[in-house]
């Protein structure tokens, strides 16, 4: 064994072992601080291969026309799933049920009340400004320069906001509401405080507004709301042209959720559930199901899978001998790479998931498998062991790279166009194959080609019949 | 070495005979859309006996939904025994339960073979303790019914309707839903609806059309590719265009086999479809790969004979690669669980079309325009049309 392929060795050994503790330990680092691993090994799986909630909510048509209803419920959909998804939660099922309800299933989630309050919201966020008998009732503590406790205050009843309100460019009074944010509000640290806030910014109309409101209010609080409850109520200390501003005054989780809940928009009707002709929040339905595919199916399907592969391994074995035997521990290891590079990302699994995987496993068979018929084919036109291996690696190596850029283009088009389109499904396959073939590109070029080189200059070596070529009639430099 | 080029026109044929059969059937049947691409009835259905889900899958296919989904979803209830209100009394009770108890309470009634005497199970929506319901029935006057508390088997089950329904009218449809119970009933034991109601449809249409339209520029790239990694050789936008035209093909010998068996297509089947497109481009660069190489190596040889060694020299590593995908495949139907069945048999479908394709089709193709064999055939099809 030269130092290189020592080297080599030792290299790969250490990935092995950090993608394995990967994957062992439950709470391994990943990539994503928002997703919550659904399995024993921590892996996220989708509704199809894991169970979740089942919510069914009703919504609050009351004040809604027939035509628009339908509407109502179509932007209901929409904006869950983008909460949703936001949230990390991948392939969601949201369908509408009947006129009025709307059915939600989330894989993988065991905290109901984070399910419920995810989805549960209408998010409407507003601005308000104290009546001025509240601005005066407060002016004598603020002069006497104590700090107030706005919260408080407001839950007490003490003290009463208005909508703030100025001149929008259709010329009449506006409200400053959600309605007028863009789509971009997201969690910073304040640099001075090392508290967590959320930074938002208003569109065009919203930014000038919010110019008015706050050039109106200097010196005075700004009160804002979410759902009609007190958020926040900073002092404002000048007047805001640049249409940004940030709430504060809470924890990170909660930034982080309020953050999502900003960005997918307000429902455009209350959720909740019909008790006695009074309208209450919470959902109508709340369950925990198991996988859309059935935990039965499924656990017949993964003994299965794995009958199928112990059959790939013993057909390798038998038809290629050693170097089918060392592409096993190959293809055994590159499922150890591929699932740590699942979890570390993190990809959500789904069967979607599973076809790319398999996919790539049949690539990577079909690598070794490429590596494997040119070695014969070198070893019979009676090269030393060594010379195969790099002169079989080499000629494989064209259509192996082919093979696999073309695959990865593939992939590169459906996530991109995916994306776009927000098909979720299709976007995963796309991912866990880019992955796989990535991996499986790895594992044969420089794995199997490293284990190979270990039995260069040993006693093996001359046992050709080990690599499936004892037949092989000495004419070196045949070509034909 | 067997002379596969020559025999290029009952390749061609055998693959044209299948395309065109299933073309066909395409247009005057379609594929049999599942319950993913249409809208549905979802119900909860409660069990008063254990129940199996495989058992009820197969239930459920007996009535006439061999699509629906089913989940499993046990329940904690209490039984009240020997207990069968009318259904206003029923919801009163209910309703002052939820009241008393601040939560969601569903209710299904078990009726028993006895006259007027059944099981009502209450199943609560947060956790309720014996004691408390106790004190609560003995408030509201029914000290004297008994109950206990039981984890029953229910099950969300979607299915889909025959195209023409309108899923509104279903779930409104009495008659359908008291089918559906009887059936289950003789075969289960009691059972009761929680909740029986219409469903949008859980793909939307155009995400599918939108994955079309991803599979077209994704052609258009592997093309370029293609044509690019075959620069060296003359007419190298040839490979791409055959390549695309081979993978054309496997996808329709799958759409054939599931439109002809009118196998149900859900939203897996596109990924199937995308899976085998994937597998189908790996096989066919294999053997592209060859010719690239022993053109070079047989300068003076025909575009015939090159194609031929080449066929012949990947053939063992074709047979070997599929052969092990296939074992995978084939354990995952025969011993897998049926939910996946349709799926892996499109997968089976598609890797077997991918290997002929990749040798007697995709290849082929490359002889035949060299011969300008292909520029005949497309002379050939509007000249028959107008002859019909």
């Amino acid at each position: 064994m030269n130092r290189r392929n020592a080297i080599r060795l030792t290299l790969i050994a250490l990935l092995v072992g950090l993608a394995l503790s990967e994957v062992l330990i439950p709470n391994a680092p990943s990539m994503s601080e928002s997703s919550p691993g659904n399995n024993t090994l921590g892996m996220r799986l989708g509704l199809d291969l894991s169970g979740g909630i089942h919510l069914v909510y009703e919504a609050d048509l009351t004040d809604i026309g027939n035509e628009t209803a339908a509407e109502a419920m179509d932007g209901v959909v929409d904006i869950i799933s983008r909460r949703v998804n936001a949230y990390g939660v991948s392939e969601p099922v949201i369908q509408k049920q009947g006129g009025d309800r709307i059915s939600i299933q989330l894989p993988g989630i065991k905290d109901m009340q984070a399910a419920v309050d995810l989805v549960g919201q209408t998010a409407e966020l507003d601005f308000r400004e104290l009546t001025s008998e509240s601005w005066e009732f407060v002016t004598q503590f603020i002069d006497q320069g104590l700090q107030l406790d706005y919260e408080t205050l407001t839950q007490e009843g003490t003290i009463e906001w208005v909508p703030a309100t100025a001149i929008g460019s259709a010329g009449q009074e506006a409200h400053l509401t959600g309605k007028y944010l863009e789509r971009d509000t997201y969690v910073e640290i304040d640099q001075n405080t090392n508290e967590p806030r959320v930074r938002f910014a208003f569109n065009s109309e919203g930014a000038e507004l919010f110019a008015q409101i706050t050039g109106r209010l200097i010196e005075k609080p700004l009160g804002i709301f979410l759902d009609d409850g007190y958020v926040s109520s900073p002092t404002v200390k000048s007047k805001i042209e640049g249409g940004t501003g940030v709430i504060e005054n809470m924890s990170l989780n909660d930034a982080r959720d309020l953050a999502i809940l900003l960005n997918a928009g307000a429902l455009p009707v209350s959720l909740g559930h019909w008790d006695r002709g009074t309208f209450l929040s919470g959902p109508a339905v709340q369950d925990e199901v198991d996988p859309t595919l059935g935990a039965d199916s499924l656990q017949k399907s993964l003994i299965a899978g794995a009958v199928g592969l112990i059959l790939v391994l013993l057909f390798m074995a038998f038809f290629y001998r050693l170097p089918g035997v060392l592409a096993g521990c190959t293809l055994i290891i590159y499922g150890i790479l591929v699932l740590a590079a699942f979890k570390l990302i993190p990809v959500t699994l789904t069967l979607a998931g599973i076809a790319a995987f398999i996919l790539s496993i049949g690539m990577a068979v079909d690598a070794n498998v490429l590596i494997f018929e040119r070695l014969k084919e070198e070893l019979r036109a009676g090269r030393t062991l060594g010379g195969a291996i790099e002169a079989g690696f080499n000629r494989a190596w064209t259509a192996i790279r082919d093979s696999n850029v073309t695959t990865l283009i593939i992939c590169g088009i459906l996530y991109w166009m995916g994306s776009n389109f927000a098909e979720p499904r299709v976007m995963g396959f796309a991912l866990t194959l880019a992955i796989g073939v990535a991996l499986s590109m790895f594992s044969a070029i420089v794995i199997t080609r490293t284990f190979l080189r270990l039995f260069v200059g040993t006693r093996i070596a001359g046992h050709l019949w080990l690599f499936g070529a004892q037949r092989s009639e000495q004419t070196p430099g045949s070509e034909e | 070495m067997f002379d596969f080029v020559s025999k290029r026109k009952l390749f061609f044929l055998g693959s044209g005979v299948v395309i065109f059969i299933g073309i066909i059937s395409l247009i005057v049947s379609g594929l049999n859309l599942g319950l993913d691409f249409k809208p549905g009835v979802t119900m909860t259905l409660v069990f008063s006996e254990p129940v199996e889900q495989e058992s009820l899958r197969a239930g459920f296919a007996d009535i006439g939904y061999s699509d629906a989904v089913i989940q499993h979803s046990p329940k904690d209830a209490f039984l009240l025994e020997d207990f069968a209100p009318d259904t206003q009394e029923k919801d009163q009770l209910a309703e002052d339960l939820q009241a008393e108890f601040g939560t969601t309470i569903r209710t299904a009634e078990f009726a028993s073979e006895g006259v007027g005497n059944g099981t009502l199970a209450l199943i609560f929506g947060k956790t309720v303790s014996e004691a408390d319901l106790g004190d609560e029935l003995d408030n509201l006057g029914y000290g004297n019914v008994t109950f206990t508390s039981a984890t029953l088997d229910s099950f969300l089950i979607r299915i889909g309707l025959p195209e023409e329904q309108d899923s509104e009218a279903v779930a409104t449809d009495i008659s359908e839903q008291e089918r559906i119970k009887e059936a289950l009933k003789a075969e289960f034991g009691a059972v009761d609806y929680l909740d029986y109601d219409s469903i949008s449809q859980a793909v939307a249409s155009e995400r599918v059309r939108y994955t079309g339209y991803a599979l077209l520029v994704a052609a258009l790239g592997i093309l370029l590719y293609i044509a690019w990694s075959f620069r060296k050789l003359a007419s190298s936008f040839r490979f791409g265009v055959c390549a695309i035209l081979a993978l054309v093909h496997d996808v329709l010998i799958v759409l054939t086999i599931f439109s002809l068996f009118r196998l149900e297509v859900n939203s897996f089947f596109i990924i199937a479809v995308l899976t085998v497109i994937g597998y189908g481009v790996n096989n066919i660069i294999v053997v592209f790969d060859r010719i690239r190489e022993n053109r070079g190596r047989h300068i003076n040889a025909s575009l015939d004979t090159v194609v031929n060694i080449s066929i012949t020299e990947t053939l063992t590593r074709s047979l070997n690669t599929s052969l092990t995908t296939l074992f995978v495949l084939l354990a995952l139907f025969l011993f897998g669980g049926s939910t996946i069945h349709n799926f892996v048999l499109a997968l089976i479908v598609g890797v077997v079309a991918c290997v002929y394709s990749s040798l007697f089709i995709a290849s082929q193709l490359l002889v035949a325009w060299d011969h300008g064999e292909l520029a005949r055939l497309f002379k050939w099809i509007p000249i028959r049309r107008q002859g019909s």
